[in-house]
């Protein structure tokens, strides 16, 4: 209820009385005082003594005013308003002490009246019920509505009022029979006493005193205004009835009970033909509010079912404008950088639109600042800058823009547009519009969010498919290329060595000591020719082939290979020492040749030794195992410890220590691609330390 | 005395044709060496026919093929032969350079009896026909034809 976009529906209690229901009272006003000015003169003229017009007419107005009390109770349910407990609770003592005024009527019920009612306990209730209603009525009045608030349960409220009212109407009826011979005389038989002109002249002026202050009372609502109508004609009924007359049963008599039972209607009248308003208008706020949750559920819809903004309005553009009751409704977003917006979607009630994609001016839109701090902007077409922009705007025969800033992130995307034919617009219309370019900023920018993302993944997946292929190109070309050199290269080399053979065999004797040499010399060549090819043909494949990660005891793997490595000469006595190694994920095949590799280059470098001591140890790092292999073998000097592991980098002549400079290139280009490193420790003469890591497996960590 | 069937030898290159049959008679094997310069002439050969034609021919005890060859190389030539439900006994043993995986499993997957790397140092390669042949030439004992 304090949300001011909430919609409510009008009551009479809260509703400005607008200048038609104004028209309407002052009409039943003027047509009542004319009718009270005719009657006026001929108030004493006596007429016959009717005995069922007072039971009927007292009966008809206990119905209309108990009635009336009862709607009024009920709108306190709704409003929780003090101020119509109290109203409601003068209707009530109104029905109730037309009941009692019945009851005591002489020669109605019994010939003096119920309950021990004395000649004058009629009269004096009369003028009790006709001062008392005013007195709540000014009650009520008096309240000020912007404070009022029933801060109680509303049926406890109306207890204690119904309860207090039923009190007070026993008590004026205890009043004017217990002590009905302490009261002023204001009857003598069916004829008015001189006491009573005072008395009916204090409840008159009651209901004057109420006038005022109804019209004090701000806002004066419709229920105002009609309780100004009924005070009136009270006035006019107790000048009738009790001040110009002569009497019961004359003409004055009559005409104020008439006035009376008009008077009892107005707000009955007033309050069913409200609650029927009421009724239409719930129905039609609910079928709205059902038609908004629709509409509200179609961009939600759309949000999820639709990637595009453009997708996303068009889908929901003609919803909008069929929930907001407007003639036409379109969806722009800003490209603020050019100072331009562009349709994403259109409707009208005809369902020609505005083409998506047209372009124009965001100056077009109003205050662009107040539009980016959320403030919507209402544009008169005609004050528009003369342009196509504004003939497009008027042919689509609209004359007012609302336009409502859509802003997610901060940002200002662009605007939904409402056009109209009028510039007012309902807080219901408002709160809609609001709501959907809320709704509809957010689905719009997600959709934007989400378009980039996928023009992104998709730019990155061609880019690695683009890249992909080229790898797979130079990939195929290194293959071809190391099979030419795996098997063209080998063949010449193999004619050579088979040639010279056959030329030592079959000039042997010829070529004398010195041919001999030569012969062997090429022979040696091409040999190691021969393991060249082999050495870079393996480094070349430990680059390209896909790795197949397996577990491998790195342990077992060491020993195995250290077993299977060939010792020149055989006699030589070499120490391993290859202690427990702990578990890796890698490929066997390729750790295999690191292994082959290291060790073999151990015992390489150590053949000068007597005794050559080879050992490998492992240590745990930061994420990672450290492998080394220690050798007491000729050692290097670490001068050049980072050309180690190039390829054809050889610290020693091969005369010293063969080899093709390739073994530690690859050790480094596995080790590389399992994500590990290698470097190397050494002193000439005084042995070398290889180092290389592998990171720890994932399960392990 | 039964005549010894010859060993068919698939060579494009005249250097090597030299060498195996240097090995060959290094080893003193005694079986005639038939000669085809590349996969059309040893499938001429088989199926006695082009410059075969009309000769009387023996199925070979085993036929040392290589890999790279113009007109049909190796790999075509163990294919057709393993296909052919009457020369697919013929045993086949590939003579070749090529230590690339691809080749092997290719020539494996095909039906090849052997694979024989040609090693660079010649007495290694004649060390290599010497066992080739004797298990092939010597050892093994192939069928005459398809028909038991």
């Amino acid at each position: 209820m304090d949300d001011p976009t909430e919609w409510r529906p009008a009551f009479l209690s809260t509703q400005p009385a607008n200048r038609g229901q104004w028209r309407l009272a002052l009409g039943t006003l003027i047509v009542s005082t004319a009718v009270f000015l005719a009657a006026a003169p001929f108030a004493q003229v006596r007429l016959a003594p009717v005995g069922a017009f007072l039971p009927i007419y007292q009966a008809a107005l206990v119905v209309i005013e108990l009635v009336t009390a009862v709607l009024l109770f009920g709108q306190v349910h709704i409003l929780r308003s003090r101020a119509l407990v109290i109203l409601g609770c003068a209707y009530l003592f109104s029905a109730l002490m037309a009941v009692s005024h019945a009851l005591s009527f002489p020669g109605l019920f019994s010939p003096t009246g119920l309950f021990g009612a004395g000649p004058q306990t009629t009269a004096w209730l009369y003028f009790l019920w006709h001062g008392g209603f005013p007195l709540l009525v000014i009650a009520y009045a008096m309240l000020d509505s912007a404070t009022d608030r029933l801060e109680s349960r509303p049926t406890a409220a109306i207890m204690l009022g119904a309860g207090l009212v039923m009190a007070a109407v026993l008590v004026l009826n205890a009043l004017t029979t217990v002590t009905h011979d302490a009261l002023p005389a204001i009857m003598s038989g069916n004829r008015d006493a001189t006491a009573k002109v005072v008395v009916a002249t204090g409840s008159w002026l009651l209901c004057l005193a109420a006038l005022p202050v109804l019209w004090r009372r701000r806002p004066r609502t419709v229920l105002d205004l009609w309780l100004m109508v009924v005070m009136c004609v009270w006035l006019f009924d107790i000048a009738l009835a009790a001040v110009l007359n002569a009497g019961r049963y004359d003409l004055g008599w009559y005409a104020g009970r008439v006035y009376g039972l008009l008077a009892g209607s107005f707000v009955l009248l007033v309050l069913l033909l409200e609650n029927g308003v009421l009724y239409a208008t719930l129905a039609r706020t609910h079928e709205r509010h059902g038609k908004r949750l629709r509409i509200l559920h179609e961009i939600d819809s759309a949000i999820v079912a639709d990637e595009t903004p453009e997708a996303i309005a068009g889908a929901a553009i003609q919803s909008i404008r069929e929930v907001l009751g407007v003639p036409h409704a379109m969806i722009g977003m800003f490209d603020l950088d050019k100072d331009e917006a562009q349709v994403l979607a259109a409707a009208d009630r005809t369902g020609a639109h505005v083409a998506p994609g047209t372009r124009f001016q965001v100056a077009l839109l109003g205050d662009k600042q107040a539009l980016g701090r959320g403030e919507s902007q209402l544009i008169d077409t005609r004050e528009l800058p003369a342009g196509s922009s504004r003939d497009a705007f008027q042919e689509s025969g609209v004359r007012y823009y609302k336009v409502m800033p859509m802003i997610a992130g901060g940002e200002l995307l662009g605007a939904v547009f409402v056009g109209d034919e009028q510039a007012q617009e309902s807080d219901e219309q408002r709160t809609i519009a609001r709501e959907i370019a809320t709704q509809l900023s957010i689905a719009i920018s997600q959709a934007r969010l989400y378009q980039k993302v996928k023009r992104q993944a998709e730019e990155m997946e061609t880019r690695v498919r683009e890249r992909t292929a080229q790898l797979e190109v130079a990939n195929r070309e290194l293959e071809a290329f190391s099979y030419s050199v795996s098997h063209d290269l080998r063949a010449p080399l193999r004619h050579i060595d088979g040639f010279a053979d056959l030329l030592r065999q079959s000039h042997g004797p010829q070529l004398g000591e010195e041919g001999a040499r030569y012969l062997d010399i090429i022979s040696d060549s091409v040999k190691q020719m021969g393991r060249l090819i082999d050495d870079l043909l393996t480094f070349s494949r430990m680059a390209r082939v896909e790795m197949h990660r397996e577990r491998v005891d790195m342990g077992v793997l060491a020993r195995a290979v250290s077993r299977e490595l060939p010792v020149h000469p055989p006699q030589r006595v070499v120490e391993w020492q290859i202690p427990a190694l702990p578990e890796v994920r890698g490929d066997g095949a390729m750790l295999r040749q690191v292994w082959v590799n290291l060790l073999s280059n151990a015992v390489k470098y150590t053949s000068r030794r007597d005794r050559a001591k080879i050992e490998v140890r492992c240590r745990e790092g930061d994420g990672e195992l450290e492998f080394s292999v220690h050798d007491n073998g000729a050692g290097f000097d670490m001068k050049y410890a980072d050309k180690l592991f190039g390829v054809f980098q050889r610290l020693h002549r091969s005369e010293e220590f063969e080899g093709t400079g390739v073994g530690l290139a690859s050790v480094r280009r596995i080790v590389a691609r399992h994500g590990g490193r290698t470097w190397a420790h050494g002193h000439l003469g005084e042995g070398a330390v290889i180092f290389f890591t592998l990171p720890l497996s994932q399960e392990r960590r | 005395m039964t005549l010894l069937r010859p060993i068919l030898l698939v060579e494009d290159s005249m250097k090597d044709i030299e060498l195996v049959l240097a090995a060959l008679k290094k080893n003193n094997f005694a079986n005639p060496v038939v000669v085809a310069r590349d996969g059309v002439e040893a499938l001429d050969y088989l199926h006695r026919r082009g410059k075969f034609a009309g000769q009387p021919v023996l199925p070979p005890i085993v036929m040392l093929l290589d890999l790279k060859m113009p007109r049909m190389d190796g790999l075509e030539v163990l294919r057709e032969i393993k296909q052919n439900p009457i020369l697919k006994v013929t045993p086949v043993v590939m003579l070749t350079s090529s230590r690339e995986e691809a080749d092997l499993v290719e020539s494996y997957k095909l039906g090849v009896n052997a694979y024989v790397v040609k090693p660079v140092g010649f007495q290694q390669f004649v060390d290599a026909i010497r066992q080739t042949g004797i298990f092939w030439a010597v050892i093994n004992e192939p069928p005459l034809n398809a028909r038991a």
